[in-house]
């Protein structure tokens, strides 16, 4: 691994887009939404660290950092990855929900 | 066989940047696929009605229908969970592009060095870089399509090669490769027009070269170029090829003016490309690709589709990125009049062309063959993904 020689920018050129009348409001959904994010990247360090616990009995960071979903595990990963954010925002959907059973 | 070390392939995130990535790329499938749903769900039940009610018609166009939306709740969560998800992808690629910059560029100047597939990198330092691309980081994506951090960098290439890949991978029809959009046209051409033999072709706004590289596949025999104004994507779009065995031209050039003689092209393409030109530049362009095609030649161009041939509804859903995600010209583009506006820039009615071509690598041989050769119009929204509109004329 090589010393960093660049930093890359995180803001984008332009005006930052809001959404709500109190911007506030577009600051605290950009947070949840990354720490809804950091929450799903958590469950994944956790599901590895018991799936190679389950096959060596032992912990090694090394292992974890290599470690690679293979086809059938991704296809999991992915199902609960989309299943989770089906909950997380539910509230976004329940109005469209209420409607249609109307 | 080169063992030059491929750009596109070796960044390796680690465990949690990896699993970053793949999170972007299911949120996004989340709300293009099943919140978009939603949002529409509500327009149709409550917010569409309202709006006859007090008007005694329905919305007129897509500007009436956003105005109306604005400040429903779905809508605003709807909008801010993409436009989110459109930052974290960016942010999900750049540690491990950081970290990995001088690996990149090294492999980057060794392929430029060894050149083993005989493709070529002609790079303009002067080249004038639109303003459209220089105020505004368009899609969001920070340090756009042409900044450079550092010497022979290729930065913006990678940002932008593994973003889309997050981008895209949660979308079923867009999983399964790279170039999906010059994968569907090239093959679309090859089975429509058998006889059609191209010796050379261009892409235009070829950013890092995913959607050059089908042509060259599809016609092996050809010469196939590139031009963008973004040097690291270039760069990296060069690297990527020659690694790969393609060998492809890039140049580093405004597609306003590309420098190339006249009658020189025989097939000129581009996919998402003019949405991102102010409408008096892609005029310009229009003219400058019938200048530069060859007699019998053909231009055809994948873009959204316009704002005539879609419904207020969808208009109002493509317009967004017009407003939230750096594209400022997006809008105005759609609400040409494609006909007249091809035929001010020499493209005749009667050799104009607008098809919209399924998805190559998602659709039944069968079906993609019966598309192109009995010429049936789809009518499947861009949306969904499975289509693509392409429009242009022969010379």
């Amino acid at each position: 691994m090589s010393e960093k020689s660049v930093h890359l920018p995180l803001r984008s050129k332009g005006k930052r887009a809001t959404f709500y009348k109190d911007p506030a409001v577009d600051q605290l959904f950009a947070i949840i939404t990354m720490l809804t994010q950091e929450l799903s990247v958590a469950f994944d360090r956790i599901e590895t660290v018991e799936r190679i616990l389950d096959k060596n009995g032992v912990i090694s960071r090394a292992d974890i950092e290599a470690y690679k979903p293979d086809e059938q595990e991704e296809t999991e990963r992915t199902q609960r990855r989309d299943e989770y954010i089906g909950r997380i925002f539910n509230i976004l959907r329940q109005e469209a929900e209420a409607l249609l059973d109307s | 066989m080169s063992n030059i070390r491929n750009v596109g392939e070796m960044v390796e995130s680690n465990h949690d940047e990896y699993n970053r990535q793949r999170f972007v790329s299911i949120l996004r499938k989340r709300v293009l696929m099943d919140f978009a749903g939603d949002m529409k769900t509500i327009y149709q039940k409550k917010v569409e009605p309202n709006f006859e009610k007090k008007n005694g018609r329905k919305p007129k166009d897509g500007r009436e229908i956003r105005k109306a939306m604005l400040h429903e709740p779905v809508f605003e969560g709807w909008s801010s969970l993409r436009y989110n998800a459109q930052l974290m992808t960016w942010w999900s690629v750049q540690p491990v592009i950081e970290r990995s910059l001088d690996e990149l560029i090294q492999a980057a100047k060794d392929a430029k060095a060894a050149n083993p597939a005989g493709g070529s990198l002609e790079l303009n330092p002067d080249v004038d870089v639109p303003r459209a691309i220089t105020e505004l980081d368009v899609h969001l994506m920070p340090g756009c399509f042409h900044t450079e951090y550092t010497d022979d960098d290729v930065a913006q290439g990678a940002v932008y090669h593994y973003g889309t890949t997050v981008f895209s991978g949660g979308l079923p029809h867009r999983r399964i490769t790279k170039g999906g959009v010059a994968s569907s046209i090239a093959n679309y051409l090859k089975l429509a027009y058998p006889d059609f033999k191209p010796e050379r072709i261009l892409d235009m706004g070829c950013t890092a070269g995913a959607n050059t590289t089908p042509y060259k596949e599809v016609y092996p025999d050809a010469e196939v170029h590139g031009i963008d104004v973004g040097a690291p994507l270039l760069r990296f779009g060069h690297a990527r090829a020659e690694a790969e065995g393609m060998a492809l031209h890039f140049k580093q050039a405004n597609a306003v003016e590309t420098g190339y003689p006249d009658n020189h092209f025989d097939i000129i393409t581009s996919s998402f490309f003019f949405h991102e030109v102010s409408v008096p530049d892609t005029k310009k362009i229009f003219k400058e690709c019938h200048r530069i095609l060859k007699p019998g030649g053909l231009m055809l161009h994948m873009e959204l589709p316009p704002s005539d041939l879609t419904d207020p509804y969808y208009n109002f859903y493509l317009d967004w990125d017009a407003f939230y995600n750096n594209e400022p010209h997006y809008e105005k583009f759609r609400g040409l009049d494609f006909p007249k506006t091809l035929a001010q820039c020499g493209f005749k009615e009667d050799k104009q062309m607008m098809v919209r071509i399924p998805n190559f690598a998602s659709t039944p041989p069968e079906e993609f063959k019966a598309v192109a050769t009995g010429n049936e119009t789809l009518r499947r929204d861009h949306g969904n993904g499975a289509v693509w509109f392409t429009f242009g004329g022969w010379k």
